[in-house]
């Protein structure tokens, strides 16, 4: 009896906690920055939430995933994350540790500025990153192709 | 002194990427020193109510090849007190393949030493910065018998579905369990020397998860064996009296079921898991000894994000151990088969490498402590009990 009861109490607690509306907002004010030599014209925010959060690991063409970000302090990364993903930054953060420290995935690697962000997927084979539209005077230099989300 | 070796060891790294033969390597790490102070009885350590320090060590390396095949490594060394193995162990080697086989999805087969997904933690709860709270909710990811439950020598398929919303993501693997020298004396008792074997275990899981919803299960079919070392016995209390009974050859099969449901919104989450385990032993004191057994848990935790490095725990948890259909086994007294422990708990992130917890931990109740299939508790054994554990870790 004192065991059914203690069921019935958690699961009643978990449950009443559980009701709240979220808002999602648009994701139209980011631009998908790809290393050029990834084959891909299109990307949708279902491709990108998996593969930002490590759980997708390949292109389709068997070329490895190498995510690129901001660093997780600076208000775009928390944005894009909220915003496009539709997630929030402390479950990314905490699925890249549990995919990092379970051997499942490359850890992303986290840049100060776009022109680093650029630079670091244009460099990396496979690499995807991301970018505000209204960044884009960042320098292009020839080795990344920019994609709409859709 | 093997502790010694680890950290200067992984002290020369930091997180690092250099290609290799076309592909990447990348090693990282974690460091960490803890301490856990309990109030008394002997879930710690052998002495009653001796505190102990927590170090949680690992080392990982990844090869990832040009094409679809990773290789990856991690070396784990923990001490948290005489009751645990403190050694360096090898806590996965494993080689992926991955393909795509359905659209919006990946596949990923592995091979070698792999982490056991149960619940939400376990695959990497040796891992500072993956964990909610210095120790574990008990009930579902019991430290006494940790070790049996963190990898498997096998083989997995595990296949990754990208939805409209969400993800789901399955996986079925097959392999032994990875035991080490203390299981015996973590489940039998410390006389109870002798060799474990696993048979070919089998486990699955599947855990779908959204902006505001993780939902997990997980189900293990494991059998063990047990060979008694010469003179290995169990001190069995009879009428006041300690009796020492042999130990015989022994055989368990376990299922052991998962269940885990967690909601998180911005600034708060709760997590609600439930466990089943059902034993059937044959053997161990007399041949013809046989006994089922259950060890369940559940517990429910909140957790509250007060700003993005500071968070705020408060769990309760509850777990519970009987055995049943074995007139000659003596009764079990509350003392020795439940535990239920409320937990408080800050976290904070210091910055992205580093992080420092602490924790109370008010239990009532011994069914924590080692062995788990003891039926008394010792003299020294006090009901209601506190611990306080803290812990600071740096990521590398």
């Amino acid at each position: 009896m004192t065991k059914l009861k203690h069921h019935i109490l958690l699961m009643i607690t978990a449950v009443m906690c559980s009701v709240v509306v979220f808002a999602k907002p648009p994701p139209d004010s980011y631009l998908i920055v790809v290393n050029s030599e990834v084959k891909v014209e299109s990307v949708s925010s279902k491709d990108l939430r998996s593969l930002f959060t490590l759980k997708r690991q390949l292109w389709q063409d068997g070329t490895p995933v190498q995510v690129v970000t901001l660093q997780s302090k600076m208000s775009d990364h928390s944005e894009f994350i909220q915003s496009v993903l539709r997630l929030f930054p402390y479950q990314v953060k905490r699925l890249w540790e549990r995919q990092v420290f379970t051997g499942s995935a490359r850890r992303p690697i986290q840049v100060d500025n776009y022109e680093k962000l650029i630079e670091q997927v244009g460099n990396t084979r496979g690499a995807i990153g991301y970018i505000k539209q209204s960044q884009l005077k960042a320098k292009n230099n020839g080795k990344v192709i920019f994609i709409n989300i859709h | 002194m093997a502790r010694s070796f680890l950290l200067t060891f992984i002290s020369s790294f930091s997180i690092a990427s250099t290609s290799v033969l076309g592909g990447q390597i990348t090693t990282e790490g974690v460091v960490s020193i803890g301490y856990l102070a309990p109030s008394a009885n002997t879930f710690v350590n052998e002495e009653a109510g001796k505190d102990a320090i927590l170090s949680e060590n690992v080392f990982r390396i990844t090869y990832t090849a040009d094409s679809r095949v990773a290789l990856s490594g991690q070396l784990v060394y923990r001490e948290a007190g005489d009751n645990y193995e403190n050694e360096l162990r090898v806590d996965f080697l494993q080689l992926d393949f991955r393909f795509t086989w359905l659209e919006d999805s990946e596949q990923t087969f592995t091979v070698g030493r792999f982490k056991s997904r149960q619940g939400l933690y376990n695959e990497s709860r040796d891992v500072p910065f993956t964990r909610p709270s210095v120790l574990l909710p008990q009930s579902v990811y019991l430290d006494t018998t940790r070790n049996f439950y963190l990898s498997t020598d096998g083989f997995r398929l595990q296949s990754f579905h990208s939805l409209e919303e969400s993800d789901l993501t399955f996986g079925y693997s097959v392999g032994k369990s990875v035991l080490d020298d203390q299981f015996s004396s973590v489940t039998l008792a410390k006389t109870a020397t002798g060799d474990w074997k696993s048979e070919n275990n089998h486990y699955m899981d599947a855990r779908w998860e959204s902006q505001n919803w993780t939902l997990g299960v997980s189900f293990a079919d494991v059998s063990l064996d047990y060979q008694p070392a010469p003179g290995a016995y169990i001190p069995v209390d009879i009428n006041g009296m300690t009796i020492p009974i042999p130990m015989v050859y022994g055989a368990f099969d376990a299922t052991f079921q998962t269940y885990s449901l967690q909601y998180r919104q911005a600034n708060w989450e709760i997590t609600f898991e439930k466990i089943e385990r059902n034993f059937d032993t044959e053997g161990f004191l007399a041949s013809s000894n046989r006994a089922k057994s259950d060890l369940d848990g559940q517990y429910v935790q909140f957790r509250y994000f007060f700003s993005e490095s500071l968070t705020g725990l408060i769990r309760y948890d509850v777990m519970d151990f009987s055995i049943y259909q074995n007139p000659s086994s003596p009764p079990l007294n509350d003392d020795a088969s439940q535990a239920k422990d409320t937990t408080i708990g800050l976290l904070w992130n210091i910055s992205d490498s580093w992080q420092f917890s602490v924790e109370q931990h008010f239990i009532k109740g011994g069914a924590w402590i080692p062995p788990i299939s003891k039926t008394t508790v010792g003299d020294s054994f006090k009901s209601n009990w506190s611990l306080l554990a803290a812990q600071i870790s740096y990521k590398f």
